[in-house]
């Protein structure tokens, strides 16, 4: 037996040895693993997240619109993914931003309308990311969605600084930047001061109130597309008429007497608005390339809502715009949506996804892209698996919306590729709008909703997502303060303080 | 008649080829490939590993009692039960996807997240990352079984290199899993060419494991014979 085992034999390799080596490689490779698990070698990208008020889709040439309005915007989609198919689930902003907030619809995180408030219970991304080692900071441009309307739950920094809608004298371009700039030197200040309280990413919402009305950009944004009129000659308005003057617009469109002159003005004015917000984000996008923060940051841009400009709007559905009360249309409800991730997730841009895709799906999305994982009392679902996967299908055969932006006034759609169903519930009154969206995309043809057997399936999902709302209390406002209630009639969102 | 170790070891090694020639001939019939795909779980192939590895553990028992009877083999024989011990867990992991269902429930949990941010890896690779995870354990249980086997056959011969061998299989086959989840985290999954790929490096990383198995049995079995042999 040549091979047995004998005391006196003497081991090929020293038995201390191997143990020394095996714990010492043990050692090492736990050590490595925590440091990992614990997210100290995580290479986590910071967060800029942009939304721009009132800023329709179409009218961003990064999705291909004749005027070249947001050449910033081009640039970032190169490097990330420009969607073309993102529906709002609400057309005011504070139920929209709260949404995008927290990945809820307006009757579960409860800010239904602008001037009401976000349950202080329900968590928000920039809690979520606070608690995980961020430093948080938001930049709001209107006083709806500043302190008073919970939004600034989990932001370290919460700034208000207003952009003026009705005061057009005089405008000057620094007025109307502040908020670019405060966000600007705060990621800068980030970057260079190495404060103890720093932490090792950054979450900085900064929100665009410019493309709101009224449309009045400051020089050169005012003549950039067109000559404007200031002011000019029309019936009723014995002080001349205002293009840039939101009540001036609504007053003429409303009655009729609107020129097709003064339209195209206003429209090259509300492009003017887009063309100065997307410059300023320029300098914010060139200052992240100069600082080595652009690589490591995931960049979203996109909006709350569109805007009704002069498309016909059903009217027993909702007033002529300009504005976003045209709750149901595809011009209020389809927004941008730019996202650039972190170099780090190896991601290939330059992609436009086509898949149908709620804002209440954003939040899952960053929060899972940020490396997290989506918590349970989101209802939204992450699109990152189309970002990984152009030809992934469809996670959405549908999406929703819902608001309550006059008390007793219950706004409820449903929308996929083919089909748009929107409920307006006033009282006991109920009054449905049927569009086929595929062969009538300007909307100018509603479908008769009775015996419609595209309406059925529908409506009867449409059911099923009342339901869930059916026990909410939709009065269940608080009491506004003065500063609330002027700024609501500011942006054009109450007339009458019945409505409330 | 008692067979031999000489054929014991050249049935084993005939019959990981014949799963192997199984798995290749019958992978995309419709009803029996899901049964001998070597990928798979809970399949054929998976039963005849684990039962492999519970006859290394039982073998590794029936070493234990064997040197505990002997006079002259005065080494510390609780060492086999050890092996024994370390042998069963892996032919219950086989059987039960123990270390699956881990890692499942670990890449759910925050510190999971981390981890897989830090490959980039998707669903899919996370689960072969379990050789990360474990990485601690499973360099400590292979140290301690190049340490218990150098110690056991220190005169070298035969014995110390099939164990030798066989551990060095079984490294290689963590380390292929490793390379399987790198080139699902690097490479486009949804591509005909790189799924055959991808299943190339799979199959020879389950053949390894199987390799190293047969290993096993044929060292313990040739021990255990020759130390009852010995004995009576």
């Amino acid at each position: 037996m040549p091979d047995f085992p004998t005391e006196n034999s003497v081991p090929t390799v020293s038995g201390k040895g191997i143990v020394l080596f095996t714990v010492l490689c043990a050692l090492f490779a736990g050590y490595w693993i925590w440091n990992i698990v614990a997210g100290r070698s995580v290479d986590r990208p910071n967060l800029l997240f942009i939304t721009l008020d009132t800023c329709r889709k179409d009218h961003l040439s990064v999705y291909g619109y004749d005027r070249n309005t947001s050449p910033g915007l081009v640039s970032l989609a190169r490097d990330g993914f420009a969607f073309e198919n993102v529906f709002t689930v609400a057309t005011n902003s504070l139920p929209s931003h709260a949404t995008l907030m927290t990945g809820l619809y307006p009757f579960e995180h409860g800010a239904i309308t602008n001037g009401a408030k976000l349950d202080s219970a329900v968590p928000t991304l920039a809690e979520f990311l606070l608690k995980r080692k961020f430093n948080t900071a938001g930049f709001v441009g209107y006083y709806a969605l500043g302190e008073e309307s919970g939004l600034n739950q989990g932001f370290e920094d919460f700034q208000f600084h207003k952009v003026e809608s009705h005061n057009h004298d005089g405008k000057k371009l620094e007025d109307d930047i502040k908020g670019f700039s405060a966000a600007l030197n705060w990621i800068r200040d980030w970057h260079e001061h190495k404060e103890a309280q720093k932490r090792s990413n950054f979450f900085v919402w900064l929100h665009v109130q410019n493309i709101h009305e009224s449309y009045d950009p400051p020089p050169p944004y005012d003549s950039l597309f067109m000559k404007v009129s200031k002011p000019g000659q029309l019936s009723g308005f014995s002080d001349g008429f205002k293009a840039y003057c939101s009540n001036d617009l609504t007053e003429a469109w409303r009655s009729g007497v609107l020129s097709e002159k003064y339209q195209q003005e206003a429209i090259a004015l509300y492009d003017g608005e887009i063309r100065l917000a997307d410059d300023q984000l320029s300098k914010i996008f060139s200052y992240l390339k100069e600082s080595g923060l652009y690589d490591k940051t995931l960049i979203v841009a996109t909006a709350d809502h569109g805007e009704v400009l002069f498309e016909k709007v059903a009217q027993n559905f909702s007033k002529n715009g300009p504005g976003h009360t045209g709750r149901y249309n595809d011009v209020s409800l389809r927004v941008p949506l730019i996202l650039k991730p972190a170099k780090s997730s190896g991601l290939k841009g330059d992609q436009n996804p086509l898949q149908l895709l709620s804002t209440l799906d954003i939040l899952p999305t960053l929060i899972e892209s940020l490396g997290f994982r989506v918590p349970g009392w989101v209802s939204g679902k992450s699109f990152k698996r189309i970002m990984e996967n152009a030809n992934f299908g469809e996670i959405n055969s549908e999406v929703y919306f819902q608001e309550t932006p006059f008390k007793n006034t219950i706004y409820s759609g449903i929308r996929n590729a083919s089909f748009k169903l929107a409920v307006r519930k006033v009282f006991r009154n109920t009054h449905h709008l049927l569009i086929d969206v595929k062969n009538d995309p300007k909307e100018l043809e509603p479908l008769t909703f009775e015996n419609n057997s595209q309406a059925k399936d529908l409506k009867d999902k449409l059911d099923k997502f009342q339901d869930r709302f059916r026990d909410f209390n939709p009065n269940k406002i608080g009491k506004m303060s003065e500063r609330m209630l002027k700024a609501l009639k500011d942006g054009g969102y109450i007339r009458n303080e019945a409505d409330l | 008649m008692k067979p031999t170790s000489k054929s014991v070891l050249v049935f084993l090694i005939l019959f990981d080829l014949f799963i192997l020639g199984l798995h290749l001939a019958l992978v995309d019939h419709a009803h029996l490939g899901a049964f001998v795909d070597i990928h798979k779980e809970g399949n054929f192939p998976t039963w005849y590993s684990s039962l492999k590895f519970t006859i290394v553990s039982g073998l590794a028992f029936f070493c234990y009692y064997l040197e505990r009877q002997s006079e002259s083999a005065s080494k510390k024989p609780w060492g086999w039960l050890v092996v024994c011990g370390v042998t069963l867990a892996m032919s219950l992991d086989e059987t039960g996807q123990l270390h699956e269902t881990l890692i499942h429930w670990f890449f759910s949990t925050e510190r999971g997240q981390n981890l897989a941010l830090y490959f980039n890896a998707q669903k899919g690779a996370v689960s072969l990352l379990w050789v990360v995870v474990f990485s601690p354990f499973l360099i400590t249980i292979l140290g301690g079984l190049i340490y218990f086997y150098n110690n056991r056959f220190s005169e070298g011969g035969s014995l110390l290199l099939g164990a030798m061998g066989a551990v060095a299989l079984l490294t290689g086959a963590a380390a292929l899993e490793f390379y399987e989840a790198k080139l699902l985290i690097s490479e486009n999954v949804f591509e005909d060419s790189f799924l055959k790929t991808y299943k190339i490096f799979s199959g020879i990383e389950e053949t390894l494991e199987n390799f190293a198995s047969t290993l096993f049995v044929w060292v313990h079995y040739t021990y255990a014979f020759r130390l009852k042999n010995m004995l009576s």
